[in-house]
């Protein structure tokens, strides 16, 4: 509730949208004079809204399991030489999370071969049943294929992870989306607060960690 | 215009007004689309044609209705919901087709339905935000879907009035009277007090002046009766249904059995029944069952971290002693989770009256990498154990009703206990906060796990009723429940509730703790989600 305000901060035009290395994201909305049929679809569209902020975290140094059941050394996996896409699902979410999961597959699609490199990962803040076969179903659903993680652990250890990324909010019921990005020749992540779409994360993580 | 699209509101206003179906219908029934075809488009996002419904979401991200469905947010009753900052509205008919005061609306017809789904736009003019999707859907899907919303959520569930909401605790004769007492007695005074305490809102909603004040009461007096089930588990059904006939209830709460309840749920299942938190450890769910919630998966998930346990020790022999049905069960769900990784079973069942056979010690001592499983009570196991080789030695902590006495400290062999419980020692406030409850109201406690549960099934419900409102429907309820996840503080005994959609199970892991030198060892107790 307190990240409220700053939620809105930015303010993103879907298709205006010209810079995407800037850090300012504002824009206004283009007026449509003559009303048509689809004239409200095309602002539901437009009204994705997210803010990009550059933060400064240190990784909880904690071991997870993968889909596969796969121990992994989360700081390990996050310090690679591979840009990361990072988010915050469960698979029994009834709001955000789906959307933010099938949002991802799209923005590996807007990537395409660019893409290539980026590594996904999605860590289930319910650990307790998003056990690795719940997110292996999860993520077959999604057809995440490879390169994405999805991941589970001890739940005092996935309440440190989001502590470290300061996205703790208490329960899972007050879930908020955000997207972590980093890039691998920096310390620092991109934090993108808000529910992007497909093509703006494509176009944060083109400008911010694949040129 | 051409028949279909004459649907509009006439018969959905007969719909929803009448209660009757769309099958039933007086004049063209046949041309009505069915109410099942929009169930399924709702609840697993498949179309008509059996192909996967289409979306676009949060501006453009393609998404397919097998990913998430209507149900997904709005829930099985399609009263909405809230997570975080987000609000679901409730899209169930009563709502959808009736002009809505905040945000403001008209009422929805089939057009602006078909306009909301697939360009998002309400007939307030209003956008809906990024989170709801955009479907492909032709004329026909949006009446099907139309008809089924209608349906929806439109009438309030059996067993309530306007004066008393009705619930049952079931108790089969397998249960000692003492304990049966014991719970009740948590139940009853429970419902009692709750009843007291609002004995007079029935009459306080036609005083006063203001329009709050003439507004009917939401407040039901809550009426709780046993029923008792006797004689075998396969005549139950029968028994449930006798009893569902003459009385419906709206849900049941808690209960009592030592048989596995799956005949329970499974009628709960069938006739659409909350069943909120049975006292049992032999708990039984099918992949899709909506309608039961459990505490944990009970002796089964002892089963589960006993075989996670044994994972990593070189064991190839498993042998286990048991008696009676849920030992049993708990016995059979421990081999086939044995089968598939190569360790061989052997089971020693035995008649609980008497002693269990000792014969297999000597097989156990001649062969070292044989570990023994103990579906037992402390009297039986009292009776075994100073015939037991140094085997591993695996016992249910359920079983030993949480007593952790001698014989079992000084059982010659490494000794584990299945514990899906908080560890010993630990502070449980739930657990504290409804002994003093007891306490107060001069209950004693002579089964506390039970008694505890059931003061909880009474918190939870409560909450659930005062949630509810006024719309009594049963899946609103259950609805509710997925959600309150806040709950769990109240619930003792289990260390790391979660309730959510498709979470039956509150409870998912537990312990395998170590008995050294005569002590249970929790220090390095490491949690199991088998």
């Amino acid at each position: 509730m307190m990240k409220f305000e700053r939620l809105f901060v930015g303010f993103v035009l879907l298709f205006a949208y010209a810079s995407a290395s800037s850090n300012e994201h504002a824009g206004h909305q283009q007026e449509q004079a003559v009303p048509d049929k689809h004239a409200a679809h095309r602002a539901a569209m437009q009204k994705t809204r997210y803010s990009a902020t550059i933060e400064n975290y240190s990784v909880a140094d904690v071991e997870l399991i993968d889909q596969l059941g796969t121990s992994v050394s989360l700081r390990t996996l996050l310090e690679s030489d591979q840009p990361i896409a990072l988010n915050f699902i469960f698979t029994t979410c009834t709001t955000i999370c789906p959307v933010m999961t099938a949002t991802f597959s799209q923005m590996r699609r807007e990537l395409g071969d660019a893409g290539s490199e980026l590594r996904l990962v999605s860590i289930s803040i319910d650990p307790e049943y998003d056990r690795p076969d719940k997110l292996k179903a999860y993520a077959e659903q999604f057809q995440a294929g490879a390169g994405w993680d999805f991941l589970t652990g001890d739940s005092a250890d996935v309440v440190q992870v989001l502590k470290s990324f300061d996205s703790y909010a208490g329960s899972k019921m007050n879930h908020q989306p955000i997207t972590l990005l980093k890039s691998p020749d920096s310390a620092s992540w991109i934090r993108i607060d808000g529910l992007a779409s497909g093509k703006d994360l494509a176009n944060e993580v083109t400008a911010r960690l694949l040129d | 215009m051409p028949k279909p699209r004459v649907l509009g509101l006439l018969p959905l206003l007969a719909v929803i007004l009448f209660g009757c179906d769309s099958g039933s219908s007086p004049s063209d029934s046949a041309d009505l689309p069915s109410a099942d075809a929009g169930r399924r488009m709702y609840r697993e996002g498949i179309l008509p044609s059996g192909e996967p419904m289409t979306a676009i979401v949060a501006g453009d991200v393609p998404i397919m209705g097998t990913q998430f469905s209507c149900e997904s947010c709005h829930g099985r009753s399609g009263m909405g919901a809230a997570e975080g900052q987000y609000i679901v509205p409730p899209i169930a008919g009563q709502f959808l087709f009736a002009p809505s005061p905040q945000p403001k609306r008209p009422a929805y017809t089939q057009e602006s339905l078909a306009r909301l789904l697939r360009d998002g736009e309400t007939p307030g003019g209003r956008n809906l935000g990024e989170l709801m999707p955009l479907y492909k859907l032709t004329d026909d899907e949006v009446a099907a879907m139309t008809v089924y919303l209608a349906g929806l959520s439109s009438a309030l569930s059996p067993g309530v009035d306007d004066k008393f909401i009705r619930f049952a605790t079931v108790i089969t004769d397998d249960v000692s009277a003492e304990e049966r007492e014991a719970v009740l007695a948590v139940l009853n005074t429970f419902v009692e007090e709750k009843n007291r305490n609002t004995r007079l809102e029935s009459e306080r909603w036609d005083r006063g002046n203001t329009p709050a004040s003439r507004l009917p009461t939401v407040h039901r007096d809550w009426v709780i009766e046993e029923w008792a089930l006797t004689g075998p588990s396969e005549t139950w059904n029968e028994q449930l249904e006798q009893r569902y006939r003459d009385a419906p209830v709206f849900g049941m709460l808690g209960g009592l059995s030592n048989s596995p309840w799956g005949p329970i749920s499974n009628f709960c299942e069938r006739n659409e029944i909350p069943c909120l938190f049975p006292g049992t450890d032999l708990a039984e769910a099918g992949e899709d069952d909506f309608y039961t919630l459990y505490y944990s998966r009970g002796l089964n998930l002892e089963a589960g971290l006993i075989a996670h346990h044994l994972d990593e020790q070189s064991v190839s022999n498993v042998i286990q002693v048991f008696c009676g049905a849920g030992p049993a069960q708990a016995a059979a769900g421990l081999r086939g989770l044995l089968d598939s990784k190569q360790v061989s079973v052997e089971d020693v069942e035995f008649d609980c009256r008497d002693t269990p056979p000792a014969d297999f010690a000597e097989r156990l001592a001649s062969a070292p990498d044989t570990a023994l499983v103990l579906w037992l009570a402390p009297g039986h196991v009292a009776g075994i154990a100073n015939t037991l080789p140094s085997s591993s030695v695996y016992l249910s902590s359920t079983l030993l009703a949480g007593e952790f006495n001698e014989p079992v400290l000084s059982m010659p062999g490494p000794v584990f206990v299945a514990h899906p419980y908080r560890l010993p020692g630990q502070s449980d406030p739930a657990l504290a906060r409804f002994s003093a409850w007891a306490k107060t109201r001069g209950i004693e406690l002579s089964a506390p796990r039970r008694q505890s549960e059931a003061f909880f099934a009474c918190l939870a419900l409560k909450d659930v009723v005062a949630h509810m409102g006024r719309f009594f429907i049963r899946e609103y309820a259950l609805d509710t429940l997925d959600h309150a996840q806040s709950l769990v503080a109240y619930l003792p005994f289990y260390p790391r509730p979660t309730l959510g959609p498709q979470q039956r199970f509150m409870n998912k892991g537990g312990y395998v703790l170590p008995i050294k030198n005569g002590q249970v060892v929790t220090d390095e107790a490491a949690w199991i989600l088998p």
